[in-house]
């Protein structure tokens, strides 16, 4: 990881990996679950003063974030009808049902990551493999700054496209094979 | 809205949520910037949720990620989509080419990848896929379902993918098969008179002298042995009308059959290491207990360099160890360690290994072991 200074993925990384642990438990689409943790961040969002969050959108973000986990947690483990277990296991390093799903989970994005086209997968695999900056990627590639930074954000919307089946089976409208010839 | 508008919109949301998150993170933003960050965020729950979902993906690429594993296939809507261009991995002897092809690395994969799709525009029109490699080539490539195919050098494949199963035929050396999971299409791989059906797993087809080598490394193969086609007639003259039920068996995670290319008998079920079986798809080579000159013949197939064994006592000796294809140096300074040869003669591609030299001793006994250094 690039950079010391990562506070927002660390607070997501924090209040995440419980949840994700619960997630992959459950085989649900763990989408909707996100779904459900933005709606409520979002709308503690709009109880702030706005320009509060202007000042410190991070630090506002990481405290909304974390509140919500928390409950949302305590939520899961009262609807659960085995939470002494449940809450035990997230403290438990290793559970072979969740590092099965956790390794599928590793395999589908490194096949994702792979099957992007060939300067996004580079710029992705430079910034997060090699551990570079957009301005040493850009030099080494011969690009500007901004291409760096919109192919790394165009590679995320693949990404999460790739991952999501959802979104997967969105196909934006392409010749077929045979009339591309 | 439609679902196809409310999948772009998301989608559109997701790149702008990735710009975001860039944006906060390089410490650049103005104060106008945040403002425009917090009123997006405050936008729709989508913004948040998109947020959120950047984060956990930045983390996970991360944390997650094997990266020498990863070799671009470029894009998926292509029946051949990328053809990995490792004609030749031995090192470059110019450090100019070498740092010329770093910097074009892409442009390089680009123009592959569009002679592939040109070379995949003439097999279409024929409505099938043949992929070969050379000696001291090895090649992968990403067919329009998803799976992969891992080409071992001096080997050739067909690939048909039709609506009801996708067909692929092994003509000659070996390859690995990743298989995209599909119950209604199952994959089919055939080799002389042995079939292998999957619908997604990873699982090893070798042509070997002994006959056809089926290793899994992951999920469940059924393997179809017919007699060989004298055989058959004879059976068939024999008892008219009775065909001959073909051998079926299924195959799990980490075992091989071996089935005879003459007869079409299979040996029994053996236990193996199904990843060590095809670390050549990772550029590894494990011996075990194999004679030197058996691993020179391979390493030779990987490489253009090219390792000769003069002495005969030498090439039988066996030894142990784990090496990278692309570096048959290691393996020669391996075996000048525990053996005592001397390189008779060197020029570029040629490596000549001879008998240890005279009142030199070399260590016997136990066989050798090396292991790979990563």
């Amino acid at each position: 990881m690039t950079g010391a200074s990562n506070r927002l993925a660390e607070w997501f990384h924090e209040w995440h990996q419980p949840l994700r642990r619960f997630l992959l438990r459950r085989r649900a689409g763990s989408a909707a679950d996100i779904e459900d943790i933005a709606q409520e961040v979002f709308l503690r969002l709009l109880r702030y003063d706005r320009s509060d969050l202007i000042d410190h959108p991070q630090a506002y973000l990481y405290k909304i974030a974390a509140n919500v986990s928390a409950e949302w947690a305590t939520r899961c483990s009262r609807s659960l009808p085995h939470s002494a277990e449940w809450l035990a296991e997230l403290v438990d390093t290793f559970d072979p049902e969740t590092e099965t799903g956790r390794r599928a989970a590793e395999a589908e994005l490194q096949q994702a990551v792979a099957a992007l086209p060939p300067r996004q997968c580079e710029i992705v695999r430079l910034h997060f493999g090699e551990g570079m900056t957009y301005e040493d990627i850009a030099k080494h590639l011969g690009l500007t700054r901004r291409m760096v930074k919109r192919d790394l954000a165009q590679a995320y919307a693949a990404l999460r496209a790739a991952l999501d089946r959802d979104l997967s089976e969105i196909e934006l409208p392409r010749l077929s094979p045979e009339k591309a010839l | 809205m439609s679902r196809y508008s409310q999948r772009k919109r998301r989608l559109q949301a997701a790149e702008e949520a990735a710009n975001w998150l860039f944006t906060l993170q390089s410490e650049e933003a103005s104060s106008a910037e945040r403002a425009k960050f917090i009123d997006w965020l405050r936008e729709a729950p989508l913004h948040v949720a998109e947020l959120l979902h950047a984060c956990r993906l930045q983390h996970d690429l991360a944390a997650c990620i094997k990266w020498h594993e990863i070799r671009p296939h470029g894009q998926q809507d292509n029946p051949v989509v990328h053809l990995l261009p490792v004609v030749n991995r031995r090192r470059s002897r110019t450090t100019a080419v070498s740092s010329f092809l770093g910097r074009h690395a892409v442009l390089v994969t680009v123009s592959v990848a569009a002679i592939a799709v040109l070379s995949a525009a003439v097999a279409i029109r024929l409505g099938q896929t043949v992929i070969s490699t050379q000696s001291g080539e090895r090649r992968e490539v990403t067919l329009a379902d998803g799976s992969i195919v891992d080409l071992a050098p001096n080997s050739d494949v067909r690939v048909r993918l039709r609506a009801k199963r996708r067909l692929v035929s092994l003509e000659r050396g070996e390859a690995l098969f990743h298989v995209s999971k599909n119950p209604r299409r199952p994959f089919i791989v055939t080799a002389e008179n042995t079939s292998v059906r999957a619908v997604g797993t990873a699982f090893d087809v070798a042509r070997r002298a002994g006959g056809v080598a089926v290793t899994v490394v992951e999920g469940r193969v059924s393997v179809t042995t017919q007699k060989s086609l004298v055989a058959g007639l004879l059976v068939d003259g024999l008892k008219a009308g009775q065909a001959e039920t073909p051998i079926r068996l299924s195959l799990g995670a980490n075992q091989q059959v071996v089935v005879s290319a003459s007869t079409g008998d299979a040996t029994p079920v053996r236990q193996v290491q199904g990843e060590a079986e095809v670390a050549w798809a990772t550029d590894q080579l494990n011996f075990n207990n194999e004679p030197v000159g058996e691993v020179a013949s391979r390493f030779n197939l990987y490489n253009h360099i090219q390792i000769r064994i003069l002495d005969p006592a030498l090439a039988a000796r066996r030894v142990s160890g784990s090496f990278r294809t692309t570096d048959p140096e290691s393996f020669v300074a391996f075996i000048k360690s525990v053996a005592g040869v001397t390189i008779v003669h060197q020029d570029q591609d040629v490596l000549v290994l001879g008998a240890p030299p005279q009142g030199a001793s070399a260590p016997k006994g136990a066989p050798a072991t090396a292991t790979l250094n990563r």
